[in-house]
């Protein structure tokens, strides 16, 4: 069907029109959808297309390879409706009414309970579930009941602030078409960031009753500036908090603390604002959004919007060739699989990972199209976020009314934007997290028609191991998005940031941690704030909200430049990521554009790189040293020539100025796990880039190695560390392995399955083996980031969980006996790591080993 | 290394083990015994006390620093001036500084830094008042906002340089920030309006000292560059020392005693006005 024989374009069969309506949804006699998200108006209710016949078709048409490896029916769902306890105002009823909608969903009316009676609440619902709803509710009833009551609606992009204005204006218009007063009296809504004119702003601080922003502007813009804002927060009655799973890593730990910034100058005001947070599905949302509200918030997870059956569909390109573990092309597959939807009459959306990929995709669309159904080809456009805000509008409004009929994007379109729904969603590679592959295949659908989902996986460790795991997809998601507002590093800026706002007493700093003592101690001492009355004042002309910025740890950043433009700035990085990131001969990856790096320049800080279309990655090569604090001394091995360790490599006795352990208690953490014990705790870790190789694309080949010298990087963070039991190192020896390759391999699986875990990037973390810490060889896992943000200690906490997952990848692997999506060296992502332990390392560690020593550790019948 | 360096370093270790005491935290340490060397030696005043805690307040005749003349507290207007001026530059000429007082703020920053030092001066019936109100340290600052503000209630006008802009909102966020009613004055005479309008084309800016120099035909000799200001009340607050502060509050009492010239000067009139009235322009 999609390679096989042509079929005449009269005599298409359109995907025939599903038989079955949903007789069954009581909500059948009403309009087709609760808000916005009517689509396209081509087709009445119940006459969707027959996903599961096309797919039936696919698997036996001849050129099928095997690719579905997994089809998920999820069945219809009728609405299921629940009234708040006490009926909404009038204007409010009649707006909903003018918008189709009589009846609420269950998770909408419950939202209104909590938030009326002064409770936070989570909102864990699925995409076009009506969320929106859920908080402009409560929100304009609180803001008609009283003229001093306004509210704060947070996003994490500009343009979903823009889009959620308008929401919030049709509700408003609709609800004062006929009223007695216009609610645009009472109720005025502004987007307030980087692009609102200075006399918008002004009118918005002044008159203002909904604020729509972001966590940046909220951090420069609004809070530092509060006394512009005292009337805004004396009346702030609630707060709103969308996309919280957005919020994870640095970001998120920054933004939890300047939450606790905002509840702080709200308190100084007279303001305990309800807070009503919406999270995608994650595996600890209720916990994200404590620490990011700072006190009780109840889950609501009742989703009680309708919903069309929908199939979910895995996709795995077939091999090419068996022995090379080499798959067809996911892009080509992808291409083939969209035009041959269209083709059939439904309307399709596919994301893509990066910018070039979406054009590539749409121009091979586009090509199919116009040799085969011409008619279609000028009904499909790209779509990114470089587009001009008219140009994305434009092609938002010819989804909605059917004008377009299939739209290539990237991940631009996954936030929460009212596109309408369509009836095919395609996710080309994994996104990289769950919870973002289900807000993107929930792009597909409409309340009742039948949809479809497609999720195609790149020839890549994770999406390989998620094709085989499609439990993570439809039971509980393993993902757990870890915010660390203890971490000092961010907690020192923010601090500042707090202090330059209102003088900090003594239960402010308990609100920002126990370290704030210290920290507010330590600031005083460099001249920065001052203590006087029991309070700590600011006390220098220093504006640190300036520096901060929410996306990296310390104000030591190094900007990315396009040379051939100006220098004009591309981004930011930590100085503690730009050796790893931005080496000289990188390829830099920017918004799916790329981009060689000429220059590295470690004076001025800067990256110099020009645009430039390669073939290939590149991955830089690491060389790391780890060295675990509160070890007795004589427990470390001296360096031994016999393994190939230089005496030469540095043994610091002590980070500066850190005081050792010895005083008292342990020096980390330590649980039992599995046959062992795991161990977590601080570590000097150093690690230099020391060369890079060159990756084709797809083929995955590598192309060339280039030895470079970077600067070592050493800094203080939080570790995890696990030397196998002495029995699992005897079962290894005993089978004909060495241990040290059994752990080489158990290291690089952890490595491509921590991020799962963490939902952090790769990057993020890194993996060493090591003995001269314990004497032993020993698996390392830190965070790269000074002070730790959490990753490792998510590791140490589920290191059962993650072993467990190691486990099931590298038997899964369908390679011989080591590759690199399983026990070999990872390509593309992270950076490799070359350790100094193993004087030659194992760059493709038997799978056979590291199966002997994750079945005895495990406890596990030994199979070899 | 820094100290907030080295705490950082240390921090990270504690937490990973553990040792973070999950206890109330201490707050900060209660201001030592205040040092007797302060302003108060070389600024003669008093401790204000009042519901919102103490500040200082200095304060003088204009006539123990300048001698009086018979000018002071008068704007007489030549009679032909008197039906083209300004109905706030009239209302001077008719009432004298009744009900008026000049402002001028010394703060640490343009915008959300405390205001320090607060200059008025009115007329007492006889000679100028001019009263800076002062905050030793930062905690001072709502005294001073406090006191500042009931004081200007008493006047239907304040007169200011740029105020409008500056010292009146920045005056309105400070209050607004230590919970402090205030309302705006029911008037505002902001001088930099007029003196643009008047000295424009005449004059390269008009900056204060600018306009001072072409209406007093005198230059003030090693003051405090307004840049500098908010570094040596930090600096002040560091480390004592009244020695630093001095400058400022003179530069502050030359600022308000200038404000007070201007006003004649655009009162007045004078040769600049001929060629303007002739030209049309006169306002």
């Amino acid at each position: 069907m999609i390679d096989g024989p042509e079929i005449p374009l009269f005599g298409l069969r359109p995907l025939a029109a599903n038989p079955q309506r949903s007789a069954t949804d009581p909500a059948a006699g009403e309009l087709v959808a609760a808000g916005p998200t009517l689509g396209g108006g081509r087709r009445l209710p119940g006459q969707g297309p027959d996903f599961e016949a096309w797919i039936d078709e696919v698997r036996r048409s001849r050129d099928y390879g095997g690719e579905f490896v997994h089809v998920h029916r999820q069945p219809a769902r009728p609405a299921r409706h629940a009234a708040p306890a006490a009926p909404l105002p009038p204007p409010l009823v009649a707006a909903l009414r003018a918008q189709g909608i009589e009846r609420l969903y269950t998770h909408q009316a419950q939202a209104i309970d909590h938030v009326r009676a002064g409770r936070s609440v989570v909102l864990v619902t699925g995409t076009a579930s009506g969320k929106t709803l859920a908080y402009n509710l409560p929100a304009v009833e609180a803001l008609l009941a009283d003229p001093d009551a306004h509210a704060l609606y947070l996003f994490p992009t500009k343009a979903l602030a823009q889009d959620q204005l308008k929401s919030l204006g049709r509700l408003l218009d609709a609800a004062g078409a006929g009223a007695a007063a216009d609610p645009r009296a009472r109720v005025k809504a502004g987007v307030y960031d980087g692009d609102t004119s200075t006399s918008a702003r002004r009118k918005l601080r002044q008159e203002g009753t909904v604020i729509l922003t972001n966590p940046d502007m909220l951090h420069q813009g609004i809070l530092p500036y509060h006394p512009k804002w005292a009337r805004f927060f004396r009346g702030l009655k609630l707060v709103v908090i969308d996309e919280i799973h957005t919020y994870r890593g640095i970001f998120g730990s920054n933004v939890a603390l300047v939450m606790r910034r905002l509840r702080r100058i709200a308190r100084h005001y007279g303001a305990a604002p309800v807070f009503v947070c919406c999270s995608a599905t994650i595996r600890n949302p209720a916990e994200l959004a404590e620490a990011l509200v700072g006190g009780p918030v109840t889950p609501i997870t009742d989703d009680g919007s309708p919903r069309g059956p929908k199939t979910v569909a895995l996709w795995n390109p077939r091999f090419l060739d068996r022995e090379k573990m080499e798959r067809r092309s996911a892009n080509a597959d992808a291409g083939r699989l969209f035009t041959d939807l269209l083709r059939r009459g439904a309307s399709v959306i596919a994301f893509t990972k990066a910018r070039v990929t979406a054009e590539i995709l749409y121009r091979y669309a586009h090509e199919t199209l116009l040799s085969k159904a011409p008619g279609l080809a000028a009904k499909i456009a790209p779509y990114r976020s470089g587009y001009l805000p008219e140009e994305r509008r434009a092609i938002e409004r010819r989804l909605f009314n059917g004008e377009l009929a299939g739209v290539i994007s990237t991940n631009a379109l996954e936030l929460g934007i009212d596109v309408g729904s369509l009836d095919a969603a395609l996710v080309v590679g994994f996104p990289p997290t769950i919870a973002s592959t289900w807000q993107q295949m929930g792009r597909a659908g409409r309340t009742h028609d039948a949809a479809l989902a497609i999720c195609i996986a790149y020839n890549e460790p994770i999406d390989q191991y998620l094709m085989r795991h499609p439990e993570y997809f439809f039971e509980q998601s393993p993902e757990a998005a870890v915010v660390d507002p203890h971490n000092p590093y961010l907690l020192a800026g923010q601090l500042a940031s707090a202090a330059y706002e209102l003088p900090i007493t003594a239960e402010d700093a308990a609100v920002f941690g126990p370290q704030s003592a210290e920290l507010l101690d330590a600031l005083a001492h460099d001249g920065q704030v001052r203590a006087l009355d029991g309070r700590w004042f600011w006390a220098s002309t220093d504006y640190p909200a300036g520096r901060i910025n929410l996306r990296t740890i310390s104000d030591n950043t190094f900007t990315i430049v396009d040379g051939t433009r100006e220098n004009l700035v591309l981004g930011t990085v930590d100085a503690i990521s730009a050796p790893e990131l931005v080496y000289p001969e990188a390829i830099y990856l920017h918004e799916g554009r790329s981009y060689f790096v000429q220059k590295l320049d470690l004076e001025q800080k800067q990256a110099v790189c020009e645009p430039r279309e390669v073939d290939y990655y590149t991955q830089p090569v690491l060389d790391t040293n780890i060295l675990v604090h509160g070890l007795p001394e004589r427990q470390a091995a001296p360096p031994s020539p016999e393994r190939g360790e230089a005496s030469s490599l540095s043994r610091r006795s002590a980070p500066l100025g850190c005081g050792r352990s010895g005083e008292g208690g342990a020096a980390w953490r330590t649980r039992k796990a599995l046959d062992g014990e795991v161990h977590f705790g601080t570590a000097t870790v150093s690690w230099a880039t020391i060369g890079m190789k060159k990756v084709r694309f797809y083929s995955l080949d590598s192309i060339g190695y280039k030895a470079l010298d970077l600067p070592r990087l050493t800094l203080d963070t939080a570790s995890l560390w696990w030397a196998p039991p002495v029995a699992a190192r005897a079962a290894v020896k005993a089978a004909g392995f060495a241990p040290g390759e059994a752990l080489s391999g158990l290291r690089n699986l952890v490595v491509t399955l921590m991020p799962l875990f963490a939902m952090c990037d790769p990057s993020d973390i890194g993996a060493v083996l090591d003995s001269k810490n314990l004497g032993t060889q020993a698996l390392y896992v830190f965070d790269r980031y000074p002070g730790g943000l959490g990753f490792a200690e998510q590791g140490f906490h589920r290191f059962e969980e993650l072993l467990a997952a190691c486990d099931a990848l590298v038997r899964d692997c369908p390679c011989d006996d080591g590759c690199p999506s399983c026990t070999g060296l990872p390509i593309l992502r992270p950076a490799q790591q070359q350790d100094p332990d193993l004087s030659n390392g194992w760059p493709m560690p038997s799978k056979r080993a590291t199966r002997v020593l994750l079945d005895a550790v495990r406890g596990v019948g030994v199979t070899t | 290394m820094s100290s907030l360096a080295e705490t950082l370093a240390r921090l990270a270790e504690k937490r990973v083990r553990g040792e973070i005491a999950t206890a109330a935290v201490a707050g900060a340490p209660e201001r030592e015994a205040y040092e007797p060397l302060g302003v108060e030696s070389f600024l003669p005043g008093g401790v204000l006390e009042g519901p919102r805690g103490r500040c200082y307040l200095h304060e003088r005749l204009r006539s123990d620093i300048e001698a009086p003349q018979p000018a002071w507290g008068r704007y007489p207007a030549p009679a032909w001036r008197v039906p083209a001026l300004h109905t706030d530059l009239a209302d001077r000429v008719e009432r004298g500084l009744d009900g008026a007082v000049f402002l001028d703020l010394e703060t640490c920053g343009l915008s959300n830094a405390p205001v320090f030092l607060a200059g008025t001066m009115h007329w007492n019936g006889s000679d100028y008042v001019v009263r800076q109100y002062f905050a030793r340290d930062y905690s001072e600052e709502p005294a001073l906002v406090d006191e500042l503000t009931r004081f200007l209630a008493g006047f239907e006008t304040v007169i200011t340089y740029n105020g409008k802009s500056y010292d009146v909102p920045f005056l309105g966020d400070r209050a607004a920030l230590h919970h402090v009613p205030f309302a705006r004055p029911a008037r505002h005479l902001d001088l930099v309006h007029h003196a643009r309008r008047r000295w424009s084309g005449v004059l390269p800016n008009c900056r204060l000292v600018t306009v001072e120099w072409h209406v007093r035909h005198s230059r003030r000799v090693g003051d405090v560059p307004g840049s500098e200001v908010p570094d040596l009340y930090h600096d002040f607050v560091k480390y004592g020392a009244p020695h630093r502060l001095i400058p400022v509050f003179h530069h502050n009492l030359l600022d308000v005693i200038t404000m007070d010239e201007i006003l004649r000067a655009l009162v007045e009139g004078g040769e600049d006005d001929i060629e303007a009235m002739s030209a049309g322009e006169l306002e």
